[in-house]
């Protein structure tokens, strides 16, 4: 490892035991290792001894890893904190990500999961060196520029500069001391607009006033460059993690900052690959113990079948049988979920009138809510136009919700409950919306944000987490948008939009 | 008399199969789909072995630890099976690691030869 990364590790998990063999297993690796019993002793630590690298279980009592996280990055947001969960914890993982954990590795720790993560979270810190490395030379140009009489070989580096700086793939700008805008490089205006005279925080964040941990601010009281790590949302609307780095641009007699020039790298594209790689192991580490799981559940299903045969025993096949159907179901569901996540897909778009598509997918659900004992209706009438999509893939999107909605209503214990489940499709501002009710036991807030997420499920072993995920991703690509309303005790709402093709 | 085995998984299906497994190969069984109801079971059945899943709701290395402080229970031979890999060490002691997916015959072998 390079000697300049500093190669403690903090090691926070509330057993001993499992905490005495990560640091022996650690320290054969090279690196120093402190150990905290629970969340508030690593705060503790880490405030004393700054570890550039954290490994923290996630259920610890009193302080959790995730709360121990949010306070760690808080303190220095570029610590490299590794998750330690235990299986069923996939909530708290991707709860964990969204707190900006470099990675997580399941328990039991398998050395090379964590010989990985541990290369990657270094990886990381020396990638942010060399950016910093080179935004310094940027930052020795700058104060060259500005500190030096204009003279005619300035005028020249100077344009040269400008020339470097307008096309650097960075969003650049410059501020007043009160924080407005003055001059900003193509991209940035490619990205927020033309911005000269706003203020940073309406242009890059479209808030009224400035941030809390404003860096512009802080390099003009200090005089000194200030890092920070934040989101900016682009002028349509999407967001953009960046590394914003500011500099100070001093006056001629360099006494006082003039103004204060920012550089900000959308981390956007990096921290896209990294989501995917973190969920695609993420995904072999949870599918593979799933899959074998279900194998397993098929043995179980052959094997009461043939000794049920063999017994003449017809209650033990008949059981063995409905395993078999079962587990089948379940397989085939992972095995195209990760087909299709795995798989960079190219749609096969046709146009089908809205009418036909609505009674093909009618079609298809209308048996599998039945056979429920659940009631489907349909509302939708005749003419309604075109869609541009393509079927088989937009079908199995809106399965995925029929499939929830028939959870929701089987889930719903309640006596003299009549469910129903009614597909309504109709025209709105040009786009065909297809909202699906069920009157099943509905969701709370927290699950309703979490639905789309990838590896979100209620359903326990039954729940992939992927179908939903999916759904959004299909709808998406196909230029639509889907919304979700819902009552717990009364049921929800989803509304899919899809863009139409005339009338 | 016949000795007694408690599987413990969460998935129903699998403790199906592994408790018809040990009954057809006349051993008596008891089950637990989770560690604190396991530990419940435990108590009440007193098995001579324990087949115990390690990833449930309540981890099964946790109820391992919790059981095997006691002095009563620590002697009981634990056979771990799973869908893991790279769990060889989660519990030291354990006399042997199946594999999911794993052949009933394997299984039985080792019963046979811890318990008789």
């Amino acid at each position: 490892m390079p000697k300049t990364v500093d190669n403690t590790i903090l090691l926070a998990d509330d057993e001993a035991d499992v905490r005495d063999v990560m640091r022996m297993s650690l320290e054969d690796l090279g690196y120093t290792v402190i150990c905290a019993e629970d969340g508030q002793q690593a705060v503790d630590l880490f405030k004393e001894h700054s570890p550039p690298i954290v490994l923290t279980d996630i259920k610890m009592p009193g302080m959790d890893g995730i709360e121990l996280l949010e306070k760690i990055k808080r303190m220095d947001p570029e610590t490299e904190v590794i998750m330690i969960t235990g299986h069923g914890d996939m909530n708290f993982a991707i709860k964990s990500f969204r707190f900006d954990a470099t990675d997580f590795i399941t328990k039991p720790i398998a050395m090379e999961a964590l010989e990985r993560a541990l290369k990657r979270a270094r990886d990381k810190i020396t990638v942010r060196r060399q950016f910093y490395a080179y935004t310094r030379n940027l930052e020795a140009m700058l104060s060259e520029k500005s500190g030096r009489r204009p003279e005619e070989s300035d005028q020249t580096t100077a344009s040269t500069m400008q020339r470097v700086l307008e096309h650097l793939p960075c969003y650049i700008s410059l501020y007043d001391e009160d924080l407005r805008i003055i001059e900003a490089n193509s991209y940035f205006i490619e990205n927020f607009g033309d911005a000269a005279g706003k203020h940073c925080y309406d242009v890059c964040k479209r808030r009224d006033e400035p941030c809390q941990d404003c860096p512009v601010k802080k390099t003009f009281s200090r005089g000194k460059s200030c890092q920070h790590e934040t989101q900016y949302i682009t002028i349509d609307g999407r967001t953009r993690k960046v590394l914003v780095w500011t500099l100070p641009v001093f006056d001629a007699l360099e006494k006082s900052v003039e103004q204060v020039m920012s550089v900000a790298t959308d981390l956007e594209q990096v921290s896209e690959l990294q989501d995917h790689l973190s969920s695609l192991g993420l995904m072999i580490g949870s599918l593979s113990h799933g899959i074998k799981g279900l194998l397993t559940g098929l043995d179980s299903g052959m094997y009461l079948i043939n000794s049920g045969m063999a017994k003449e025993n017809g209650q033990r096949t008949k059981e063995g049988l409905q395993i078999v159907k079962e587990t089948t179901e379940r397989l085939k569901k992972v095995v195209l979920d990760i087909l299709f996540y795995a798989k960079e897909r190219e749609f096969k778009k046709e146009r089908v009138p809205v009418k036909a598509f609505a009674d093909d997918l009618s079609k298809v659900v209308e048996a599998r809510i039945q056979s429920h004992g659940i009631a489907f209706r349909k509302d939708f009438k005749d003419g309604m136009g075109e869609l541009a999509i393509d079927v088989n893939f937009m079908i199995q999107a809106l399965i995925n919700v029929f499939e929830n909605a028939i959870s929701a209503c089987i889930d719903d214990k309640r006596e003299a409950r009549d469910h129903e489940i009614v597909l309504s499709v109709h025209p709105e501002n040009g786009r065909v919306c297809f909202a699906i009710t069920d009157n099943g036991i509905g969701m709370d807030d927290e699950t309703r944000k979490n639905m789309f997420n990838l590896f979100f499920s209620t359903r326990g072993s039954k729940g992939t987490g992927l179908g939903l995920f999916i759904t959004r991703k299909i709808i998406e690509d196909h230029g639509g948008e889907i919304r979700v309303e819902s009552t717990p005790g009364e049921g929800t709402i989803v509304s899919v939009y899809i863009p139409g093709v005339g009338d | 008399m016949a000795k007694k085995v408690m599987v413990v998984d969460d998935d129903p299906n699998i403790v199906k199969y592994i408790t018809a497994i040990l009954e057809d190969a006349g051993y008596e069984t008891c089950s637990a789909s989770d560690g604190n109801e396991a530990y419940e079971v435990l108590k009440k059945e007193t098995p001579d072995l324990i087949t115990l899943d390690l990833e449930m709701p309540e981890w099964g290395p946790r109820f391992y630890r919790r059981y095997a402080k006691k002095p009563e229970y620590k002697d009981i031979p634990v056979i771990v099976v799973s869908g893991l890999s790279g769990i060889t060490h989660a519990i030291n002691s354990a006399v042997a690691v199946v594999h999911k997916p794993f052949e009933p015959d394997e299984l039985l072998k080792i019963v046979k030869n811890t318990i008789g």
